[in-house]
């Protein structure tokens, strides 16, 4: 019986992939017929032994077209995107051989052992050209692909494949070199004085955007940054109340962004100093240093996080319902209710107390969208740990700096001694939440 | 409710990408989907970013089926390389041309650029900061992938499916020839 069952299996399989054989053999039947009805004043056609469209694998056939204007480029390219050639890493069970992209033109060449399909669209006019053979291997086999007026085609792909294999020839021997040389050259495993530690999967991967700056910023996991609870029960409740049991799926569910003292000061240095000398250089001097020092005083710190999906919104909106229900001055755990509004079906609640905690909260479902910020410890607070840090052999690195912390975030902001106004040399970490909330 | 390690979590120390929301749902939704049909996280990143129409960006793939017919066209490359040519999927390069395209490109690639220790599941296996270039080898046990930046207009990026760090070490050791090099 179970023989039985394994060939009735069997044949399923089979049949299933007969079936996908033959759905793609019609495909690209259809393909090159639909192709092959284009011919008119707007497009020029090629063609050998494809009079009926029929592919026939006992000839060599093939069909070339190119479009004389406008109206031909439409035409073809309408067919080319319905097929979605020049998006696809296989085509009619083809596969891709080569694809380029550059700002002249995009080709795609599909090629098995049977068929080769090659396109070049230059965005005003394309070429398309069908075989029903492998182009290059009747060209290494001494087929004359001039005779067939074919030989441009094959020159363009070998040209194409000689460039991509020079280019990984040279990254070899660049590679190769620095191997060689040894300068410089971290190998895996070796741990490089000061850097940074990071391990990232896209799991873990978060996408975040800040409204006020219009900027989307990739946050990671970081797991050497460990810190000095002593302000643990904030953070606690913080994590076990706050962040929905499904976080872990923030890659796609949530976005997280956590400022120290530490990452304001790095955030600053990278902004402060000139770009262009710390991507040659590595991270500017002292910064790498910064997350080796185990942090000296309290910890003042900013939490923002965002819902990026519906799924994430339910999840964690589900939890945290009940705190736009307090009323002004009602507590809950130490944190006293100092603002609340209802506007246009979104709600703001916002939470003041222990440790100079700020808790801000905004619902808004008809965007499917909450975001909470969290600030423990005032601007000065901030400041001074900050200060704390060596950079450098130098401490008080915030000192050039004006420190605010608001409901929106947290500003750093270069103090410059000719003139009242700051300049550009600040490290913004502005969410967005009141303003989001008015709009 | 879970434990979440706050102090993971580290925003901003690397300079930001500049994706509009659009761009940032496509990300999501295509690196899940390659994900889903058994890509691993470094393949499936590269995927998205080939799908990623960029302006001035160029961009090329080559399948191993060319790379081996290309090398068979070539006398003096094909003799002693079919095994290292026979674990190689495919391979992808992307080049900027401008400042525009360079920003562009490095808005994804710029995570390749912190000798992070492991991006996507790959190792950082050699960085070179010298002449003005960073240059950065990372690698898991199938794909290897280089960059190049001058930190200005020049970025270069090659992600070779199928080619581990031991074979291109191999590569190294045996000599690979190289055509018109």
């Amino acid at each position: 019986m179970k023989k039985i069952i394994y060939m009735l299996f069997a044949f399923a399989v089979i049949a299933v992939n007969v079936n996908a054989q033959q759905s793609d053999a019609e495909r690209l039947k259809t393909f090159v017929k639909e192709l092959m009805s284009l011919s008119n004043e707007h497009i020029q056609h090629e063609k050998q032994g494809l009079e009926s469209g029929d592919v026939d694998s006992s000839v060599n056939q093939y069909l070339v077209l190119k479009t004389l204007d406008d109206l031909g480029y439409e035409a073809v390219y309408e067919i080319l995107n319905k097929y979605e050639v020049l998006d696809s890493e296989e085509l009619f069970g083809i596969p891709m051989a080569i694809n380029t992209i550059d700002g002249e033109r995009q080709v795609a060449v599909f090629m098995d052992e049977k068929n080769s399909i090659f396109v070049a669209d230059w965005y005003k006019g394309c070429t398309v050209l069908y075989t029903n053979f492998d182009i290059i291997e009747l060209f290494t086999q001494g087929l004359i692909m001039s005779k067939l007026g074919l030989d441009g085609f094959v020159s363009d792909i070998v040209y194409m494949g000689n460039e991509q294999v020079r280019g990984f020839g040279q990254n070899m021997a660049v590679a190769n070199a620095l191997h060689k040389d040894g300068v410089a050259i971290v190998e895996n495993g070796g741990n490089e004085k000061g850097r940074t530690q990071y391990v990232i999967d896209a799991d873990e991967l978060s996408v975040g955007y800040i409204e006020e700056t219009e900027e989307f910023f990739i946050s990671m996991p970081k797991e050497q940054f460990e810190i000095e609870l002593e302000r643990g029960s904030i953070y606690t409740w913080m994590q076990q109340i706050l962040i929905p049991s499904n976080c872990k799926e923030y890659f796609s569910n949530y976005s997280l962004t956590f400022i120290t003292p530490a990452v304001a000061i790095e955030e600053y240095m990278m902004n402060y100093l000139p770009k262009e000398e710390w991507l040659v250089e590595g991270y500017p001097k002292g910064v790498e240093d910064i997350y080796k020092q185990k942090y000296p005083g309290g910890t003042p710190a900013v939490f923002c996080m965002r819902s990026e999906s519906k799924e994430g919104y339910e999840s964690w909106i589900k939890d945290i319902y009940f705190l736009f229900n307090l009323n002004l001055k009602d507590t809950y755990n130490n944190l006293k209710v100092v603002q609340r509004a209802n506007r246009n079906g979104k709600r703001y609640v916002q939470f003041y107390g222990d440790g100079s905690t700020m808790l801000t909260i905004l619902d808004i479902p008809a965007e499917n969208t909450c975001m909470m910020l969290l600030t423990v410890g005032t601007p000065k607070e901030f400041e001074e740990a900050a200060n704390l840090y060596s950079v450098n052999g130098e401490t008080g690195i915030l000192n050039k700096c004006i420190v605010s912390i608001n409901q929106d975030g947290l500003n750093l902001r270069l103090k410059d001694p000719d003139s009242k106004e700051s300049n550009k040399n600040s490290a913004n970490f502005e969410f967005g939440l009141k303003n989001k909330f008015l709009e | 409710m879970c434990l979440l390690p706050l102090g993971a979590i580290k925003a901003q120390s690397v300079p930001q990408p500049n994706l509009t929301p659009d761009e940032v749902a496509e990300y999501v939704s295509k690196m899940t989907e390659f994900k889903n049909r058994g890509d691993s996280s470094a393949e499936a990143f590269i995927k998205v970013v080939a799908k990623i129409k960029m302006e001035e960006v160029n961009y090329v793939y080559i399948s191993t089926a060319m790379f081996k017919q290309i090398f068979s066209l070539m006398d003096e490359a094909a003799e002693g390389n079919g095994n290292i040519l026979a674990s190689i999927k495919s391979m992808r390069s992307f080049a900027s041309t401008s400042k525009n395209s360079y920003k562009a490109l490095r808005a994804y690639m710029d995570i390749f650029l912190f000798e992070i220790d492991e991006v996507f599941g790959m190792q950082l296996q050699m960085v070179n900061k010298d002449d003005d270039v960073y240059m950065a080898i990372y690698s898991d046990d199938k794909n290897l992938l280089v960059i190049n930046d001058d930190g200005d207009t020049n970025l270069y990026v090659v992600f070779i499916a199928g080619l581990s760090y031991e074979l291109f070490m191999k590569i190294q050791e045996s000599g690979f020839p190289i055509m018109g090099l």
